[in-house]
């Protein structure tokens, strides 16, 4: 795979995400200060219900809820280089460790997705300002998304690598074969 | 003559030294066939894959249950033997032999044969 931070920076640019996102996104940062915690108590709510992740979050959803709450407020940072993206890689790496179901995962963003458009329609009001800075949520979202997910299958990869003897080029080879 | 000239000449000696070597190919650690005599039928590319990560895994086991280091794997089927010797760090050297093979001059063979492509390839 090319180098991580290449990867970040490809996919930065091709989702044209630049400085004017990173002001957008900074410019939201006390909205989702005040509304973010209630967002997070609700998607653990859901996460609570369903016994896959229920097992997973069960004695810890406090402690969690913090770390989620430390993720969100980074994503209204404006700061967007490669050390945020080390911390979004670290997040996949985690989750395979503790094996949370990375669709999950997505569904998590999903929910952020629609919930952070009625949010931002009730507190930004005019629907310009709401598209724009919309968009670069949306963005953001979705580049960590992508981060954690590569991490998540690299991870993967590697702890097979490790566990089996096989080189990556050998199991990329498996697979083509198969 | 050319250094795959001659592994595939090492190759054809060890297939010919005994009725009962009746196959044998090098692959490398990546799964890549480097030299084959395996018979036609035989899908070159997937039993290369396979040769490796059975190397893989056999490397692995051998470490964690304190055998030292991996030297040869050996599978029987009904219709006869897979054997894989490691070719120094890089390569497995897979021979296929009869049921009703002597096992001790196989592996005398199979061995002397690994050592020599070892040396070539490394
Ligand atoms: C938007 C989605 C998500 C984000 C951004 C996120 C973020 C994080 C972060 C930042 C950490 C700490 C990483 C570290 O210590 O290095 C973490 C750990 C964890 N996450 Fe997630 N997470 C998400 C979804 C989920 C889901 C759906 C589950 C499912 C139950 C989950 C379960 C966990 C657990 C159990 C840990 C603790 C791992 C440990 O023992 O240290 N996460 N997550």
């Amino acid at each position: 795979m090319k180098d991580k931070n290449q990867v970040f920076a490809d996919l930065k640019d091709f989702l044209g995400f630049g400085e004017e996102d990173a002001q957008n996104l900074k410019a939201l940062a006390p909205i989702f200060a005040t509304h973010g915690g209630a967002l997070t108590d609700r998607f653990y709510e859901k996460l609570g219900t369903v016994p896959e992740t229920a097992a997973l979050v069960e004695g810890r959803v406090d402690a969690l809820k913090k770390t989620h709450a430390v993720w969100m407020s980074e994503l209204f940072s404006g700061d967007y280089g490669d050390a945020y993206f080390e911390r979004r890689w670290k997040i996949g790496l985690t989750h395979v460790r503790v094996n949370v179901p990375p669709h999950y995962v997505e569904a998590v963003i999903s929910f952020l997705r629609g919930e952070s458009e009625k949010l931002l329609v009730r507190e930004l009001k005019d629907a310009g300002l709401v598209a724009e800075r919309h968009a670069s949520l949306l963005k953001i979202l979705d580049i960590d998304l992508m981060v954690i997910n590569l991490a998540y299958a690299a991870e993967r990869v590697d702890r097979l690598c490790n566990f089996t003897g096989m080189s990556k080029k050998l199991i990329q080879r498996c697979i083509e074969q198969s | 003559m050319s250094r795959s000239e001659e592994i595939s000449k090492l190759l054809k000696s060890l297939t010919s030294s005994s009725a009962d070597v009746e196959a044998a190919a090098i692959v490398d650690n990546d799964g890549l066939m480097i030299a084959s005599a395996l018979p036609a039928d035989v899908e070159d590319d997937r039993v290369a894959a396979m040769s490796a990560a059975l190397l893989g895994m056999s490397d692995r086991i051998v470490r964690e249950l304190g055998r030292g280091l991996f030297e040869l794997v050996m599978i029987r089927g009904s219709e006869g033997y897979t054997i894989l010797v490691r070719c120094g760090p890089e390569a497995v050297l897979s021979v296929l032999a009869a049921r009703t093979a002597k096992l001790g001059l196989i592996f005398l063979d199979a061995n002397r044969s690994a050592k020599e492509i070892a040396r070539l390839i490394t």
